[in-house]
């Protein structure tokens, strides 16, 4: 089923486009950035609608998932009384389905310069998907939320590979933990999650970075402090204010990451590919997670000139929009184009992102040099 | 069997700087390089000369270091293409080294600076880009999910518990936690059976073979195993 509808949505997408997605297998596979644990990301050429395939979504996780265990519980510490919750507990609450990007914190680290260590995305840490599950306000309700409580920790099953790693927990404040876009998630696109995106249960926190959507999420803390441990003092952090790039930043000068800054992408035409002349068009995606995107303007004389794309989709803070621009290729020869993002609150999107050391964030220009034949 | 004498640290209780010093043939077969390797490895000590738009050449010997120190303390946690797609300079590459050390990676103090030459020779700011892998989207998730086989169930979990306090707790902790080892509790690996026998039947890294292991053997650590929740 799965499968049919992702073959279908490329067929759909091809005859929508005009320059033609990438035919045949090669543009489902997903890349592997690691094996074990598995890193994969999503083909750029997939990056061309509204929602990305459970299948094609990229995938991220620091120790690789546990053994799968539909029954596996969820325990919410901290409140007026401990509450565990099984998957068939959940569904006592309101179900809230909601279409929301996902994107890893160090999507495009590979772009910045210098270069720094940490899993070497490109484009592919990122995807939209349709997210089905409770409100964590309403969790949290029935826990009993304490008057000192301030902040929200959230802990996956996913053991660290050895007892000298920390385990991976996040914090999210509590105005955070009582949005009303903030889940725990069941179901990604209409279906049960699977193992690789966090089955049975994770969070989703809209516009917020990959990392606070904890998967196989077992554990949640209500606490007066932000939680302790690396991932949340040490990683995921960046300076309060910007570094010359390569710079060491000391720690009391940074602070955790909260949402993705205004971003376009450029899924076609594709790196290097030839195109016919005659009217074509330069599709993507765009994003911002804090506010709606406003516009994108596309150029395909390297940034010389641009023009305002078509938006297509509903908009909103955290979830993207597909853009379109035609044009005429009248000439044969080499092009590139650029694609440029702003939002809402006026936020544009830089020719080059704002370094820093540990490569989050990524959102400068996506440049796509194609040629027309003649 | 001298797999059962030769336990991670050392062989016979020596210390395990010695035991990579006589060589890790001593406890199992060492892997060769890949073909890569062998292709970008100098044939003698001359060296080609070095341009701007590549990364340094690697001598025999640090080549060799390197390769041992990857396959005995890197791959235990995580596939090398971790290692392969970064660009990181010397002084990068000592504070990852250092920090894999801390977040117990086997690696003796004494081979560090050998690890980081190799790292940042090898995957230096000067290096080709890296080009992923691909996989299909089902293979990718079936490489995790569970895959149950028969002969694997029903395992004695009275067995399983001896046979784990024999040869696996040392280093994979009385909880299955991990240690020396790597965590073995909750994992998709005690679901996939066929890949769990292989591994323990043929070893990995500084994990010694145990080829001695019947299926009824497997089946009971299975057991034992699969109940297992380290508190955290």
């Amino acid at each position: 089923m799965r499968r049919r509808d992702f073959i279908g949505a490329g067929v759909l997408a091809g005859a929508a486009g005009l320059v033609a997605p990438v035919a045949g297998r090669a543009a489902e596979k997903l890349l592997v950035q690691v094996a074990r644990p598995q890193n994969l990301a999503t083909p750029l050429e997939l990056l061309d609608r509204h929602i990305i395939p459970t299948q094609a979504f990229f995938v991220r996780s620091h120790f690789g998932p546990p053994a799968l265990d539909m029954r596996r519980r969820l325990r919410i510490e901290g409140g007026k009384k401990p509450l565990e919750l099984s998957l068939s507990d959940l569904k006592a609450f309101p179900e809230v389905t909601t279409v929301a990007v996902l994107q890893c914190a160090g999507n495009g680290r590979a772009f910045h310069s210098p270069r720094v260590p940490g899993v070497q995305w490109g484009h592919g840490a990122m995807g939209q998907a349709s997210w089905t599950g409770v409100r964590l306000a309403h969790v949290l309700d029935k826990v009993g939320v304490g008057p000192e409580a301030a902040w929200v920790s959230l802990q996956g099953a996913d053991l660290p590979p050895k007892p000298a790693v920390p385990p991976f927990v996040r914090g999210i404040p509590l105005t955070r933990a009582l949005d009303p876009t903030t889940l725990i998630a069941t179901k990604m696109n209409g279906e049960p999650l699977d193992l690789l995106h966090g089955a049975p249960m994770r969070l989703v926190t809209p516009g917020w970075t990959g990392d606070h959507w904890v998967k196989w999420l077992t554990r949640i803390g209500l606490h007066r402090d932000e939680p302790e441990g690396f991932y949340h003092r040490v990683g995921y952090r960046v300076p309060v204010k910007p570094v010359e790039p390569g710079a060491a930043v000391p720690p009391e000068e940074t602070t955790t990451l909260t949402t993705f800054p205004v971003k376009s992408v450029i899924a076609r035409p594709t790196e290097g590919q030839r195109i016919r002349r005659g009217t074509q068009e330069v599709t993507g995606v765009a994003f911002s997670g804090e506010v709606p995107i406003a516009e994108v303007e596309v150029s395909i004389d390297g940034g010389a000139s641009w023009k305002v794309a078509v938006l297509e989709g509903r908009g909103g803070a955290g979830t993207w929009q597909v853009f379109r621009h035609r044009f005429e290729a009248g000439q044969a020869g080499r092009y590139v184009a650029v694609a440029r993002a702003s939002d809402a609150r006026g936020a544009v999107q830089p020719e080059r992102a704002t370094w820093n050391p540990s490569g989050y964030l990524w959102n400068g220009w996506h440049r796509v040099t194609f040629e027309v034949q003649g | 069997m001298s797999a059962q004498l030769c336990l991670p640290w050392g062989c016979g209780g020596r210390p395990i700087a010695l035991a990579l010093l006589l060589g890790a043939a001593a406890c199992r077969r060492q892997e060769p390089p890949p073909a890569a390797d062998a292709g970008a490895a100098p044939s003698g000590d001359v060296q080609p000369p070095v341009r701007e738009d590549e990364a340094p050449p690697l001598f025999p010997h640090e080549l060799a270091a390197g390769r041992q120190a990857v396959n005995n303390d890197c791959l235990a946690c995580h596939t090398e293409e971790l290692l392969s797609q970064q660009r990181l300079t010397e002084g990068q590459w000592a504070k990852v080294v250092t920090k894999m050390r801390g977040w117990g990676s086997l690696l003796p103090e004494e081979d560090e600076a050998r690890l980081v030459t190799y790292l940042a020779k090898r995957y230096g700011p000067r290096s080709p880009p890296f080009e992923p892998e691909k996989i299909d989207p089902p293979a990718a998730l079936a490489a995790v999910e569970p895959k149950p086989e028969a002969r694997f169930d029903g395992g004695n979990h009275t067995r399983g518990a001896e046979i784990y306090r024999q040869m696996c707790r040392t280093c994979h902790g009385a909880q299955g936690q991990g240690g020396l080892g790597t965590a073995l509790a909750d994992r998709p690996l005690l679901y996939r059976p066929t890949s769990f026998a292989e591994q323990v039947r043929t070893g990995r890294g500084k994990m010694p073979a145990y080829p001695q292991l019947t299926d009824a053997d497997i089946a009971a650590l299975l057991a034992y195993l699969r109940p297992l929740r380290p508190s955290s």
